[in-house]
C-alpha cells in the first residue's frame, strides 16, 4: 500500500548508512524497509510493533514501558485480543561497560541486546530475576524486546537496567535519552495514521460525518465547541462576524472551518453574527473552581529568591502566559496565539470572567483554568487590555430579516453540529463516515484547492495533514471506537503544549517524567482542579486545571510509563516504621529533612532559594517506585537538584543506628512516615 | 549578697525540677530561666557570645555580645567592639503559642535553632541599656562613634579589648582605655525581690581623664547627693551609685539622660557601680542592695573547672575503605553524649605536637581536647577545655597554645592554674568586622611558615540564599565580609588578603604559603570552586569586591559540579610521606558532599588550572577540616552538619589511614594541544588503556551571575542548556605505561570537563574505573 503523500524510500536509497558507523552495526537487526532523507539519523525513542492476529501496528515510544488493561486494545489501530509487542532500536552507552536487565511485568518478555538474548521469562505480576551482566559497547547497541500478553489480567511491562550489576542497587529505568531507533516505513506509517486520526478527531469531523460508536471510544469524539447559549453577552458582534467569516486569518491554527464562501460570504457572516449577538440570555456562570490554598507555613516566604525572582514581574509573566501566547511587545512567534484581538472580542468585564472559567462555555478548550482569584482575573484582564487600542465597535444589526437569516444559517450551515444551542437542532446532514470512500478524501472539506462553487467548509489543511487524513481514511476506521489511554495522554501533551512550561521554565519538572513520578489520583485532582494544596506554593506560577481531560489524562500518563491507571493498594501502615521514619526526617539522629522540607504544619527550618515540597504531600503525590529511586539517589534523576545523596552504592545508609543502616529499610520507613500525610508528627528540629 | 558558684552547681538539679513543675501545672506560673524551652543556650557556663539584641534603646544590638549570667536571675551583655554594657536584665516567664517558658536569651539564629536570619534577643525584663556607640569616651571626652561603619572595634589609639577571664562562675573583663588597664567584673545583688547590677572596676592609675558610659536613661536623669536618678516613666525609677568610689571617680549626667562615670587622671582603686531600676515605691530598698564591699575574683589562680570529668569513647577501626584498599577510615567517636548535654559540632581541629592529642572547637563555641590518639583508638579521652566562643569554626595550635577564629576575634587560650581548662580567653586580634547577619561565618584558621594567621569571613548572605546584606537579620556588607584575612604572627595587624568569597567553609595554606579556598555555590558563585588565592586577588562575588576591579576576577584553579561539591570544605597539603604516593599534593574537601578529592594542578602562563579525582572514603559527618597528624602522618578530618549537606551526623572526627596497599588511581592531569594527559599511580596494561571505547567525556560552562548557582550550559552553544559530548579520537599510552593521552576533537577552554573511564587494567591486573572533573582556563 502506498498511501498518497508518504515519502517512500526504495531500496536503492540504502546508502543512507554509509557515513554512519554505529548504524552499520545495526543493519543486520534492522527492518528492511527504510525511510527517506539520507543521511538518516536515529530518532528518539524506540519503534514498537503490535501484532494481534493478522493486524499489526507500529508506533514510536520513548521507552520499554507498556500498560494495557484487560479488555482494552493495545493501540487504537489493533483490535482487542491477545497481542505481542516488539520494541526495536538502539541503546546508547556512554562508554563500554557492564549492565544487567530486569523487568516488572505481567506476561512474557524476551530482551535481546546486540543479537544476544539477555533476559527471557514470564511472570504473573512480578519481577524477573536480574539478568547476567552484559557488556555494552560505547555508543549504539541494538536492542530488541518482545512482550506477549498474559493469559489473565492487565498486560504490562517495565524494563529496567543497572549500570552497576555488581552492586546491590535496585535496577532503574533506562534513561529515555539513551534510546533511539532508525525511522522505518512502518514507523512513518504509524506516525502518519496517528496524525490522520488525531486531525479527524480534533477537527470534529465526526460531528458531521457521523460514525457508529459504542462502548469505549476515542475521548475526543466527545469534544464540544463554544456553546451559543448566551454568547451574545460574552462576545462582541464585530469580532463574531470577523471570526465566522474566516477563522484562520485570525488564528492560523483554528480548527473551525470557513463555512461561508463567495459573494454572499460577508452577508452570511454578518447575519450569523447578528443572530448570535442576539443570544444574550442564559449561560451565566454561578460558580468557579476554588483557588489553591494560600501560601502558609513556608519559612522565609518573603525572603525566598523564588519570590524575589518574580519581583517586578506582572501576573502575565508570573503565570508564563507567553508559553502559548504572544504577549504584547514581545516578538511574535507564529506558533503562539496572538492576543491582539482581545479588545474586539470581549465586552467589558467578560475577559476577566472568561479567565476565571475558560472551560465553562467550552469544556474541551485548550485554555486551562488557572484558578484565579477575582482580583487576579481582573489584574490579568487589565494587563491584557491596557496596551490594546480601544474601538468604537458597531452594535449588531437589529433588522429582524437579518436576524432571521442568521438563525436559518446557524441551523443550516452546520454550526450546530459542533456548537450547542438549547432547543435548536442542526439541519445539516452530511454523508455519514461509512459512505466516505478513501477515494473521496481529496474533495469537499479536503480539497487542495476548493472550486468556486464548492460549499464545503474549508479547513485549509496542509499537504502533510491531507495526506495523513487520506491514510487514515484507508484504514477500517475502527480506531475511532478504540481508546488507548497512553496514546491519548501523548496526544494531549503536545496538543496542550505542556512542554511550553515543563522542562522550559526553571522549577517546572519535565513533562516526560510526570506519569512515572506522580500517582494518577494526584494527577487527576491536579488536572481537574480539585486539589487544594499546591506542592510549591512559593512559586507565583501554578499548575492550571484541564478539567474535562482529567479523567482520561491522569490514567493515560501513568500507563504511558507502564504504570497502572489506579495506584494499587499499599501494605498496611506500620506505626513502628513511621516512628523510624520520623526520626530519620529529623535533625537528631536523622537526615535533617526538616532543614529544607516543611512537615505538615511545621515550616522548613533552613531554606535557601526555595523550600523542598512539604513532606505531608509526598505520599499522596509520588509513585512509590519513583520515591524510592529519588531517595536512593536524587541526582541520578535530576543532576541539578539540591537534594543530597545520602545512600551509597552498597545500599548502606550513613546512619547505622536505624534499621541496621539498610538503605532500603530506611527509605521504606520514611515512606510509612510520609504516608501519615497531614497527620505526621513533627520531626525533631534540634 | 554577691552571687556564688552555688548557682551553677545546682543549675542542673533546678532545671530538672523546673521541667517537672512546668509540666505538672497548667496555670501560668513563674518559671526559672533555667527551664528555658531551649536546651541550646547553656545555663551552666556564664558566657554565651553572639550578636545580642536588646529591647531598648531603639536598635540596641551588641554585634559581638557576651551575654553573661551574673546572678541567680541577673544577666548583662557586654559589647567587645565598643566596650559597653549594652543591657542588664532579669528573666521573666513568657507565653508563646499558649506555652510558658523562660530563659535569658532566645535561641534564635542559625547556630542555635538553625533559623536563617536573626540572632538571640534578651528575654525577660530589661533594667538598663546603652545606645550603640563607644562605651568609653575618646581623649576629648566625646562618645561620638569614630568608625567608618558601625562594625568592628574602636581605634586602638583609643581603647583595646584584651579579653576575659573565667573564674569559677565569675567573669572578669579586661581592656585598656587610653593606656589605662582596666579589669571589670559584672555581678549582681539580689534581695527581697529586687536586683541591682554591679560593675566592679579595678583601675590601675588612670593615665588620662576617662569617661565610661553607664547607661542611657529611659527618661531624664539628675544627680542627687552623688547618686543618679532616672525617671523611667510609668512610676519607675533607676538609681545608680558608686560604692567605694576613690577620689576622682564620680557619676555625671550628660545630654539630659545619659549616665556617665567620670574618672580623673591619676585615679586608681577598686569600686562598684550599682545600677538598679524598679518602682518608685521600692527605691528605699536601694540602700540595702548597695551595701556591698567591692571585690574582684583572683585572676591569677583561675577558677574551679566547670567540667571536671572526661568523656571516654572508643574509636572504630576501618569503618570503610577505598575499593583499592589503599585507604581506610577510622572513626574517632565524638563525645556527643556528654554530662552537659552539650551539642558537639566540630568546626576547627589541630594537633598538639605529640600527635596523641588534638584540640577541636565547636560551632557552639566550645573547645574539646581529645587524648589517646593511637593506632587502636581504644581509649579516647575527651575533656572540655573552654566554652562561650562566638561560632568558633577554626582552630590552630601554635607552640602548644590553642587559637580559635570566631566571629568576634581570634582568641588565644591560657590555662593559668593547670587544671586542664582555660581561665584566660585572650583577645589575639579582634579587628574583624561582624554585623548582625546570620551568615557571617568565620571559617578555618591556618598559619604560614612565617607564623602569620589566615582565616576567611563569609559574606552576609540573605535569608533566602540569594544576594547579600540589606540590614536586619541579614546583616550588612561590612569591611571584611567575603574576605580572606591575614593576621600577623603577633596579632597586632589584620589585613584583607583577598576579596570576593561567598561562604568558603574551609581554606588551606600550603607549606610554601600558598593560600587556597573552596566556596559555596550561590550569587556570583556558579558552582563550587577551588580558589588558588594570590594576595590582593578578587575571587568573584561582585557584591563583596570591596573596591577591587570586578574585571580582575581570578579564575579558580577549578570548578566542581554540584554532585561533586555543592559546598566546599577545607584544603590540606599532603605533608606526610606516610600517606601513599601523594606527598606534596593538594587535597580538597566537600562539605556538602562529604567527599575528599585529590586536586591535580597545572600552571599555564601564571594561571592555575586542574582537576579532581575522588578518594572514595566515607566520613562520619561532613568533610571540612582536614589536617595531617604530625606524628603518625595520617590524614584526619573533623566536620559538622549545620546547613545543607549529605553528612549523616551532626559531627564526626575521622582518620583516613594509608594501609600500605598500592593506590590505583589517576594522580596527575595535564592539558595541552595534544590532548588530555592522565597520569596513573600504576603502569597500565596497554590494550585496555588504549581502547577508546573505555573513555567518554563531556564539557559544559557555567554563568557567573547574581542568581543562586548556575545552570549547566553548552560550550558549543551558550544559548543551550546541557553538556556537549566529547569526541575522543584515540587513547595512547606512554612508554612508561603510566600516562594516557586522550586525543579530544576540538579540545578547548571549558569551565568544566568530565572524563570518565571504565575498566582500565593496571599491569598488576587490577581494574580502574574513575571520573576526572577538571577545568581548562588556558591552553598551553
Amino acid at each position: 500500500m502506498n498511501p498518497a503523500g508518504l515519502r517512500l524510500v526504495e531500496t536503492k536509497h540504502l546508502k543512507m548508512f554509509t557515513n554512519f558507523s554505529l548504524a552499520l552495526a545495526l543493519l543486520a537487526a534492522w527492518p528492511v524497509a527504510l525511510l527517506a532523507q539520507a543521511p538518516a539519523k536515529p530518532a528518539a525513542g524506540l519503534s514498537i510493533t503490535f501484532k494481534v492476529g493478522t493486524a499489526s501496528d507500529t508506533a514510536t515510544v520513548p521507552n520499554v514501558w507498556l500498560y494495557v488493561q484487560a479488555g482494552q486494545p493495545a493501540t487504537p489501530f489493533v483490535p482487542t485480543g491477545p497481542f505481542t509487542a516488539e520494541w526495536q532500536g538502539i541503546v546508547n552507552a556512554d562508554l563500554r561497560g557492564d549492565y544487567a536487565f530486569e523487568a516488572e511485568l505481567n506476561g512474557a518478555v524476551k530482551v535481546e541486546v546486540n543479537g544476544v538474548v539477555v533476559l527471557e521469562g514470564a511472570t504473573k505480576n512480578g519481577v524477573t530475576p536480574r539478568s547476567k551482566a552484559v557488556r555494552l559497547s560505547k555508543g549504539a547497541n541494538a536492542l530488541k524486546v518482545t512482550f506477549t500478553n498474559p493469559p489473565q489480567g492487565d498486560a504490562y511491562l517495565r524494563l529496567h537496567w543497572t549500570d552497576k550489576p555488581d552492586k546491590p542497587l535496585p535496577a532503574e529505568p533506562i534513561p529515555s535519552a539513551q534510546l533511539g531507533h532508525m525511522p522505518s516505513l512502518e514507523t512513518a506509517r504509524g506516525t502518519q495514521l496517528r496524525l490522520g486520526r488525531e486531525l479527524f478527531l480534533e477537527h470534529r469531523c465526526a460531528a458531521c460525518h457521523t460514525s457508529p460508536s459504542s462502548g469505549q471510544v476515542a475521548p475526543e469524539l466527545a469534544m464540544d465547541a463554544p456553546t451559543f447559549e448566551g454568547i451574545g453577552g460574552r462576545r462582541h458582534f464585530a469580532w463574531l462576524k470577523q471570526w465566522i467569516l474566516d477563522p484562520q486569518t485570525q488564528r492560523p491554527s483554528a480548527q473551525m472551518p470557513k463555512v461561508f464562501h463567495g459573494a454572499t460570504a460577508e452577508g452570511d457572516a454578518e447575519s450569523t453574527a447578528a443572530y448570535l449577538a442576539s443570544l444574550t440570555s442564559g449561560g451565566s456562570i454561578s460558580s468557579f473552581l476554588q483557588p489553591f490554598k494560600p501560601v502558609a507555613a513556608v519559612a522565609n516566604a518573603a525572603e525566598s529568591p523564588a519570590a524575589q525572582q518574580d519581583e517586578g514581574k506582572n501576573l502575565l509573566e508570573k503565570l508564563h502566559c507567553n508559553a502559548c501566547h504572544n504577549l504584547h511587545g514581545a516578538p511574535a512567534d507564529p506558533k503562539k496565539l496572538s492576543l491582539d484581538h482581545l479588545s474586539r472580542k470581549f465586552p467589558g468585564g467578560k475577559l476577566a470572567e472568561f479567565l476565571r472559567a475558560p472551560e465553562r462555555h467550552y469544556a474541551w478548550t485548550q485554555m486551562p483554568n488557572f484558578r484565579l482569584t477575582p482580583e487576579e482575573a481582573n489584574e490579568l484582564a487589565k494587563l491584557l487590555l491596557e496596551k490594546l487600542p480601544t474601538f468604537k465597535l458597531p452594535g449588531p444589526p437589529t433588522d429582524p430579516a437579518i436576524l432571521a437569516r442568521g438563525k436559518k444559517l446557524v441551523t443550516s450551515a452546520g454550526c450546530l453540529n459542533c456548537h450547542a444551542l438549547p432547543h435548536t437542532k442542526s439541519e445539516l446532514a452530511a454523508a455519514p463516515l461509512t459512505q466516505l470512500a478513501p477515494a473521496k478524501w481529496n474533495g469537499g472539506c479536503l480539497a487542495e484547492k476548493p472550486t468556486a462553487e464548492s460549499k464545503a467548509p474549508q479547513f485549509r489543511f496542509t499537504a502533510e495533514n491531507r495526506a495523513a487524513l487520506v491514510a487514515f481514511a484507508a484504514t477500517d476506521r475502527k480506531s475511532l471506537q478504540r481508546h488507548a489511554p497512553a496514546e491519548f495522554a501523548a496526544r494531549q501533551v503536545h496538543t496542550l503544549n505542556c512542554a511550553g512550561c515543563h522542562g522550559q521554565v526553571e522549577g517546572f519538572p519535565g513533562v516526560d517524567i510526570v506519569g512515572g513520578k506522580l500517582k494518577p489520583e494526584w494527577t487527576h485532582d491536579l488536572l481537574s482542579g480539585a486539589l487544594m494544596d499546591r506542592p510549591r506554593p512559593w512559586l507565583a506560577a501554578r499548575m492550571p486545571a484541564f478539567s474535562r481531560r482529567a479523567e482520561f489524562l491522569a490514567p493515560g500518563l501513568a500507563q504511558f510509563h507502564g504504570l497502572p491507571p489506579r495506584t494499587p493498594a499499599e501494605p498496611p501502615l506500620d506505626m513502628e516504621l513511621t516512628k523510624h521514619g520520623q526520626k530519620l526526617a529529623g535533625v537528631d539522629g536523622g537526615f535533617s529533612c526538616i532543614s529544607c522540607h516543611g512537615a505538615a504544619g511545621l515550616a522548613a527550618t533552613q531554606v535557601f532559594e526555595a523550600p523542598g515540597i512539604n513532606l505531608a504531600l509526598s505520599a499522596a503525590r509520588l509513585q512509590p517506585a519513583y520515591y524510592r529511586r529519588w531517595l536512593l539517589n536524587p541526582q541520578r534523576i535530576d543532576p541539578q537538584t539540591k537534594m543530597p545523596v545520602y545512600f551509597d552504592e552498597e545500599g548502606k545508609s550513613p546512619l547505622p543506628e536505624v534499621l541496621g543502616g539498610d538503605a532500603a529499610k530506611q527509605i521504606d520507613a520514611l515512606w510509612h512516615y510520609l504516608r501519615l500525610g497531614e497527620k505526621m508528627p513533627p520531626p525533631a528540629t534540634q | 549578697m554577691m552571687k556564688t558558684a552555688l548557682v551553677f552547681q545546682t543549675a542542673v538539679a533546678l532545671a530538672v525540677a523546673g521541667v517537672v513543675t512546668a509540666s505538672a501545672q497548667t496555670a501560668p506560673t513563674k518559671m526559672s530561666w533555667k527551664d528555658s524551652k531551649s536546651k541550646l543556650i547553656q545555663a551552666d557556663f556564664p558566657i554565651t557570645t553572639a550578636c545580642i539584641g536588646a529591647k531598648f534603646p531603639a536598635g540596641n544590638k551588641a554585634n559581638k555580645g557576651m551575654a553573661m549570667i551574673v546572678g541567680e536571675n541577673a544577666f548583662m551583655s557586654f559589647d567587645t567592639d565598643l566596650l559597653r554594657f549594652s543591657a542588664g536584665w532579669i528573666s521573666a516567664t513568657v507565653s508563646e503559642k499558649g506555652k510558658n517558658f523562660a530563659g535569658f536569651i532566645s535561641d534564635k539564629g542559625v547556630t542555635f535553632n538553625g533559623s536563617h536570619g536573626g540572632h538571640p534577643e534578651i528575654l525577660g525584663e530589661q533594667k538598663f541599656g546603652a545606645k550603640n556607640g563607644p562605651g568609653w569616651a575618646d581623649a576629648t571626652g566625646s562618645f561620638a562613634d569614630p568608625r567608618k561603619e558601625p562594625f568592628g572595634p574602636l581605634p586602638k589609639s583609643w581603647c583595646r579589648w584584651d579579653g576575659h577571664y573565667v573564674v569559677g562562675d565569675n567573669v572578669v573583663l579586661a581592656y585598656t582605655v587610653h593606656g589605662t588597664k582596666i579589669h571589670e567584673q559584672p555581678g549582681s545583688v539580689e534581695k527581697n525581690g529586687q536586683t541591682a547590677f554591679l560593675r566592679t572596676i579595678k583601675l590601675e592609675t588612670a593615665k588620662a581623664d576617662l569617661s565610661a558610659l553607664i547607661l542611657d536613661g529611659e527618661g531624664a536623669a539628675k544627680i542627687e547627693n552623688g547618686a543618679v536618678l532616672v525617671d523611667c516613666g510609668n512610676g519607675a525609677v533607676a538609681r545608680i551609685e558608686i560604692v567605694g568610689a576613690p577620689k576622682g571617680a564620680a557619676l555625671a549626667v550628660a545630654d539630659n539622660n545619659r549616665v556617665v562615670l567620670k574618672i580623673a587622671k591619676g585615679t586608681a582603686g577598686l569600686f562598684s557601680v550599682v545600677i538598679w531600676k524598679g518602682a518608685n515605691a521600692d527605691e528605699a530598698q536601694f540602700a540595702a542592695l548597695a551595701a556591698v564591699k567591692p571585690a574582684m575574683a583572683d585572676l591569677a589562680k583561675g577558677g574551679k573547672p566547670h567540667w571536671s570529668e572526661p568523656v571516654i569513647t572508643k574509636g572504630v577501626l576501618e569503618s570503610n575503605k577505598t575499593p583499592d584498599g589503599a585507604f581506610a577510615t577510622d572513626v574517632l567517636t565524638a563525645p556527643d553524649k556528654n554530662p552537659w548535654n552539650r551539642r558537639v559540632r566540630f568546626g576547627g581541629m589541630d594537633f598538639f605536637s605529640d600527635g596523641k592529642r588534638a584540640a577541636l572547637s565547636t560551632w557552639d563555641g566550645d573547645i574539646w581536647i581529645v587524648s589517646g590518639i593511637d593506632e587502636k583508638l581504644e581509649n579516647l579521652e575527651w575533656r572540655r577545655f573552654a566554652s562561650g566562643g562566638f561560632e568558633t569554626l577554626g582552630l590552630k595550635i601554635v607552640d602548644g597554645v590553642i587559637y580559635t577564629s570566631g566571629r568576634d576575634q581570634i582568641t588565644r587560650y591560657h590555662d593559668l592554674n593547670g587544671d586542664g581548662a582555660a581561665d584566660h580567653y585572650e583577645n589575639f586580634n579582634n579587628e574583624i568586622t561582624s554585623s548582625p547577619g546570620f551568615h557571617e561565618f568565620v571559617f578555618d584558621l591556618h598559619t604560614d611558615k612565617a607564623g602569620n594567621f589566615y582565616t576567611a569571613k563569609a559574606g552576609p548572605v540573605r535569608g533566602g540564599g540569594r544576594g547579600f546584606g540589606g540590614g536586619g537579620g541579614n546583616g550588612d556588607i561590612s569591611a571584611h565580609a567575603g574576605c580572606v584575612l591575614k593576621i600577623s604572627k603577633d596579632g597586632s595587624k589584620l589585613e584583607v588578603y583577598a576579596t570576593g568569597v561567598r561562604a568558603p567553609n574551609g581554606i588551606g595554606v600550603g607549606p610554601d604559603g600558598q593560600v587556597t579556598t573552596g566556596d559555596n555555590e550561590g550569587s556570583w558563585v556558579p558552582s563550587c570552586p577551588v580558589n588558588w588565592v594570590k594576595p590582593g586577588s578578587f575571587l568573584g562575588v561582585e557584591d563583596l569586591n570591596h573596591g577591587r576591579d570586578k574585571a580582575s576576577f581570578q579564575q579558580p584553579l577549578m570548578w566542581l559540579s554540584k554532585s561533586w561539591d555543592n559546598s566546599g570544605g577545607g584544603q590540606v597539603w599532603v605533608t606526610s610521606d606516610k600517606w601513599g604516593p601523594f606527598k606534596g599534593e593538594l587535597l580538597h574537601c566537600s562539605y556538602g558532599q562529604s567527599s575528599l578529592y585529590l586536586i591535580m594542578k597545572q600552571e599555564v602562563g601564571g594561571q592555575m588550572q586542574g582537576g579532581a579525582v575522588k578518594i572514595p572514603v566515607k566520613f562520619t559527618s561532613s568533610a571540612m577540616r582536614p589536617r595531617f597528624n604530625p606524628v603518625d602522618g595520617q590524614l584526619y578530618n573533623a566536620g559538622l552538619r549545620g546547613w545543607q549537606s549529605n553528612a549523616a551526623k551532626e559531627t564526626g572526627f575521622d582518620r583516613v589511614r594509608y594501609t600500605g596497599k598500592p593506590v590505583q588511581s589517576v594522580a596527575g592531569l595535564k592539558v595541552d594541544r595534544y590532548g588530555v594527559h592522565l597520569t596513573f599511580t600504576q603502569p597500565l596494561e596497554k590494550s585496555s588503556a588504549e581502547d577508546v571505547q573505555n573513555y567518554s567525556g563531556e564539557r559544559w560552562n557555567y554563568q557567573r551571575t547574581s542568581n543562586y548557582g548556575s545552570p549547566e550550559i553548552s560550550v558549543e552553544d551558550p544559548k543551550k542548556k546541557g553538556h556537549d559530548k566529547l569526541e575522543i579520537k584515540s587513547a595512547k599510552l606512554s612508554a612508561d605505561g603510566k600516562t594516557v593521552t586522550l586525543d579530544v576533537v576540538d579540545l578547548k577552554l571549558a569551565m568544566q570537563q568530565l572524563i570518565t573511564f571504565n575498566n582500565i587494567k593496571a599491569k598488576d591486573g587490577s581494574q580502574i574505573s574513575q571520573r576526572v572533573l577538571h577545568t581548562i582556563n588556558a591552553m598551553p
